[in-house]
């Protein structure tokens, strides 16, 4: 029984976070990645912090020389020799339409009407506190951090009707509420092992929790009630990880190179189902071991003159080998073995049509002058393939494109900093339509519909940063270390 | 694998090597020490700083980047190593940093003059140390080295007394907070030459650069840094030797690995002592109850499962027939209307009596359960036959579509369409022969008002491209159905193939087929016209009836005879 409750929860979510953001079309139901990848935000793409670098489009590991450094190359770090703290807000407002949405339903489809829905949210994105001291003789940077990675926030409510080609037009409402975030607790050092080379790590300590709320409903237009239901769950995920780099620097040209280990967190949620069609149910809380691949960023920071920079990263994410573990799989022949699935797709992890991805930053930044007020402009580009190319219909992977443009300015020990990106994707995909499909053992005939996807994504980043005496820290860490002068 | 871990760590050393030798301190904090240890005085420390900013940084500029949005300006090291080197009394070498530092043009000239004015003083109070050899200095890392050369030009002689400088603003880097160059208002007293004291720190003249305002009064410099535990140059943390921040470094990181250490273990016992998650990813089973009977019949072994229903093999009480009895999933009995559709198609397949369909011998219902009670077959899929076989010969090939084709002119022929063609539902004997199952039971998992065919419940390989986007599904899908059977029998794949179900599809409406140029497996090209038929997208361009294609297959048989 309790399998039975997990399965049809884990499909519960999956058709649900369909239903909202539009993704469920794979042969395996149990679609648990998308509660994440789809539901959750439209980019699946974890990058670096900072208004600076979001400026730039992202594409910092070659520079990474301010107090977002350890985001993106934690051996940037080398660099600084005076202490910072750092405060980063971001805000967002995304906005997505659906269009020609047709169910797949050839005997009689059905034509639903158009909807678009927008939200916004706003919080911390980062904040850091950064230390170099001397050790060797060499500059030594400490950070400690905390970088909201991913924001699962997202409100939507949505209305729209459906008219088969014969019988009843049908009515549909969709509704969604989901708060939280998955973040990351730093601890990050860097070395200046030579004038050209520095060394750096992080070890980051990923927590996320997010709280997710719907309501579905479909029912004949003109009748008062149909199917209803709605789902609630709470989700958890911790887990450890490493992050190394190393950064080189040439007169005219910086090289980075940033290593993010493998690791394996636990994922654990609980839900609360309710509906017309099945009895009310709240199953204790389950736990799976998620693993998340190892990934890897190239990038290269080209100086023209004292005064530009001209900078390119490649990221490149393994989503192929992001599985659930010990899970129990059932083979063709009807007998089960424990193995592990992939987290997107939740085909069996050596059958996972799931891709990997590679995405292109580019990004530049001017300084300019206002008497010795220096003050930057900055533009950039990105494309981020995301991991759900399976829901998509046409051909390709799932690609957003984006342009970021930015300011920023130095103020004695201030700086301050000002980015926005706009990003936009559009395609065909799978839209879930009948909330009677977390019971059917695959989706029927007009329970799913294609639809044509817009989805524009508004980001603002807003940096903070304060630099200060050196003699400060140093006063700290004699007092915490070494004790007053003379003793 | 053992070659590659010995080549990383050959590497490693060779960068550690490379780090141990070099100094690793960048050149901006190099300059910023150097300007930190002139401020108190340490003009031996002050000069290697200033000296190790000249070969690692750039060349003296108005305004140089150092890291982030930090820029010094007034970026002139030659002007502080010629203060220093004037404090230390070594003309010659303090002449040709001056001679550079006016080469850059930097530095405003009056601030150049002033330790012109300096330097002339020193010269002519020490005459004997005139023509010594200086080093070379290399500037800014990668740029040409520039020879400190003794031929400084001399300066005009000066009144060994006080100068008056014009004041000008104070040089700081805004952001970097880098002390500039301090600004000379007072007069600089010319110090007098001790012979023997050029290489060791003195005590700074009096105030050579003192604040603009109220100027504090410069620390008494000390013989070495290291006699009176005075800070490191670089002005880092304040430790001596940097060997206590080892140590704490050394600790912190023990602490932070003890946690993570302690935390990793507690999250794996605590994942040890639970149960194991379960996931099952597909398949689910059709739960009947009543102590294995439904209606006459006495449930055996399961024979197979699919989207819709559980397919049992059952025996008839009354006279021990065996039947497959084929029972829906639970949960497609949400659907109120499910019921009545699936013993209305039940009762349409009963009315199929063909050698080549498979058949209903019975529909019925027991305490809420419908059931179609089937003929049981011994044999195989002919999906299983083809992942044996891989692909099939042609004339095999041909004559099992012949079959197909006898068995939809037949249900065409009666108003029923399968809709759901599929290597699956056609079942080869051991005899040879063939059977198709499941007509128009697919058509039952639909709803009123959004009712159709369940041919996206698996991967739509055979689904004809109107499926989508067709407002009425006719015969004639079928015999696009067929068409693709046909192309896998002979190539042993079918021609769209993806990863995505949605993308198989839009390769249905969108994918022209193969060339028969291009095909793998070698086709005649009669037989090739007949899959190009079949597989139209416009299914106007299709046979218009199996019994047209009859007429085609029997031909291409006839010809292999």
């Amino acid at each position: 029984m309790k399998g039975r409750w997990r399965r049809m929860l884990l499909r519960l979510a999956a058709a649900l976070a369909a239903g909202v953001s539009g993704a469920n079309g794979q042969e395996g139901p149990l679609d648990l990645g998308l509660v994440i990848a789809q539901q959750s935000r439209p980019s699946f793409s974890i990058i670096g912090a900072g208004a600076r670098a979001a400026g730039m489009g992202g594409a910092f590991t070659a520079l990474a020389d301010d107090a977002s450094a350890a985001s993106f190359n934690p051996a940037g770090l080398a660099l600084l020799i005076r202490p910072e703290v750092s405060a980063v807000f971001a805000a967002r407002r995304l906005e997505r339409s659906d269009r020609d949405v047709v169910g797949l339903d050839p005997g009689n489809p059905v034509r639903y009407s158009d909807t678009r829905v927008s939200f916004s949210t706003g919080d911390v994105n980062f904040a850091s506190f950064t230390v170099p001291v001397e050790a060797w003789r060499r500059n030594l940077c400490l950070q400690l951090s905390y970088h909201r990675v991913i924001d699962l926030e997202q409100v939507s409510d949505r209305r729209f009707s459906g008219t088969p080609a014969a019988g009843q037009p049908v009515e549909v409402r969709q509704r969604i509420d989901q708060h939280g975030d998955i973040h990351a607790l730093s601890v990050a050092a860097a070395y200046q092992l030579t004038p050209r080379m520095s060394l750096g790590t992080s070890l980051n300590r990923w927590r996320g929790q997010w709280d997710f709320a719907s309501l579905n409903e479909l029912r004949a237009s003109g009748e008062a009630t149909g199917a209803v239901l709605s789902y609630s769950q709470d989700t958890a995920i911790e887990g450890w990880s490493w992050n190394f780099g190393v950064l080189l620097r040439y007169p005219r040209l910086d090289v980075g190179f940033v290593y993010r280990t493998p690791y394996d967190a636990t994922l654990t949620y609980k839900a609360r189902v309710r509906g017309s069609f099945l009895p009310a149910a709240e199953p204790p809380r389950e736990a799976l071991s998620l693993h998340w691949p190892s990934s890897w960023t190239a990038g290269v920071a080209f100086k023209p003159t004292e005064t530009w920079r001209i900078t390119a990263d490649y990221y490149r994410y393994y989503w192929s080998k992001m599985d659930i573990r010990g899970v129990e799989i059932e083979r063709e022949d009807g007998t089960k073995r424990v193995g592990s699935v992939n987290f997107f797709d939740l085909h069996p992890s050596t059958e996972t049509g799931t891709l990997d991805a590679g995405n292109w930053h580019l990004g530049s930044e001017l300084t300019l002058f206002a008497g010795r007020t220096p003050f930057q402009l900055r533009v950039g580009y990105f494309q981020d393939q995301q991991p759900q190319g399976l829901v998509a219909v046409e051909r390709g992977r799932q690609l957003d494109e984006g342009f970021s443009g930015g300011v920023g300015v130095k103020l004695g020990p201030f700086a301050v900093d000002l980015a926005y990106q706009r990003l936009k994707s559009a395609r065909r995909q799978v839209q879930f339509i009948d909330p009677r499909i977390v019971v059917t053992e695959e989706p029927l005939p007009g329970q799913i519909a294609l639809a044509r996807r817009t989805v524009r994504e508004h980001r603002l980043f807003l940096s903070l940063l304060y630099q200060f005496s050196r003699a400060t820290t140093d006063r700290a860490l004699r007092y915490l270390f070494v004790g007053p002068a003379g003793e | 694998m053992r070659g590659r871990t010995l080549l990383l760590a050959v590497a490693l050393a060779a960068v550690l090597q490379a780090g141990v030798a070099s100094a690793a301190v960048q050149w901006y904090e190099h300059y910023e020490a150097g300007l930190a240890a002139e401020e108190q005085g340490r003009w031996e420390e002050a000069v290697g700083h200033f000296r190790a900013a000249l070969r690692l940084g750039p060349r003296p500029r108005a305004r140089v980047a150092t890291y982030g949005q930090n820029f010094l300006f007034d970026y002139d090291p030659f002007l502080h190593l010629a203060h220093c080197l004037i404090e230390l009394e070594r003309p010659d070498e303090a002449a040709e940093a001056l001679r550079q530092s006016e080469r850059f043009r930097v530095s405003p000239r009056p601030r150049l003059h002033a330790l012109r004015v300096r330097l002339e003083g020193l010269r002519s109070a020490s005459p004997a140390d005139a023509g010594q050899k200086v080093p070379t200095v290399p500037v800014g890392g990668d740029d040409e080295p520039v020879e400190m050369s003794p031929s400084a030009p001399a300066a005009e002689p000066v009144e060994p007394s006080r100068t008056a400088q014009e004041p000008e603003p104070a040089a700081t880097a805004p952001g970097g907070g880098m002390p500039g160059p301090r600004q000379s208002v007072s007069p600089t007293p010319v110090p007098v030459a001790v012979p023997g004291r050029a290489t060791r720190d003195t005590p700074p003249s009096p105030a050579p650069f003192v604040e603009s305002e109220a100027a504090p009064p410069v620390p008494a410099p000390v013989a070495t840094r290291e006699a009176a535990g005075e800070a490191s140059p670089s002005g880092g943390a304040g430790f001596p030797g940097g060997a206590p921040v080892m140590a704490a470094a050394v600790v912190v990181a023990a602490v932070v690995a003890a946690i993570a250490l302690v935390v990793l273990v507690r999250t794996r016992r605590r994942a040890a002592g639970e149960t194991p998650a379960t996931l099952v990813v597909r398949g689910e089973t059709t739960q009947v109850g009543g102590g294995g009977r439904l209606g006459p019949y006495v449930l055996g072994t399961t024979q197979g499962r699919g989207g819709m229903a559980t397919t049992y093999r059952a025996t008839r009480s009354a006279d021990a027939a065996t039947v497959a009895l084929k029972v829906p999933h639970e949960s497609c009995l949400v659907d109120e209307g499910f019921r009545t559709r699936f013993m209305r198609e039940g009762e349409l397949g009963r009315a199929l009596h063909h050698p080549n369909i498979v058949r209903i011998h019975d529909v019925g219902e027991d305490r809420g359960r419908p059931y179609l009670a089937m003929e049981l077959l011994e044999g195989r899929t002919l999906k299983q036959e083809l992942r044996e076989a891989g692909r099939l010969p042609e004339r095999r090939a041909l004559e099992i579509v012949r079959a197909i084709a006898e068995a939809l002119d037949y249900a065409h022929a009666k108003g029923v369409i399968h809709r759901d063609l599929k290597p699956e539902n056609i079942m080869v004997l051991a005899s040879g022969a063939i059977k198709v199952m499941d007509f128009g039971i697919a058509r039952v998992a639909g709803q009123p008002g959004l009712t159709g065919t369940n041919l996206f419940l698996g991967t739509p390989l055979y689904a004809a491209p109107e499926s989508v986007d067709a407002r009425h599904v006719d015969h004639r899908a079928d015999l696009y159905s067929l068409g693709i059977i046909l192309f896998e029998l002979l190539q042993g794949t079918a021609p769209f193939v993806s990863e995505s179900p949605f993308r198989v599809l839009e390769m249905h409406m969108h994918a022209p087929l193969p060339t028969l140029s291009s095909l793998p497996q070698p086709v005649r090209p009669a037989v090739w016209a007949v899959v190009e038929k079949l597989c139209a997208k416009d299914r106007q361009a299709r046979y218009d009836s199996a019994a047209s294609l009859l007429v085609d297959v029997n031909r291409l048989l006839h010809d292999l005879q």
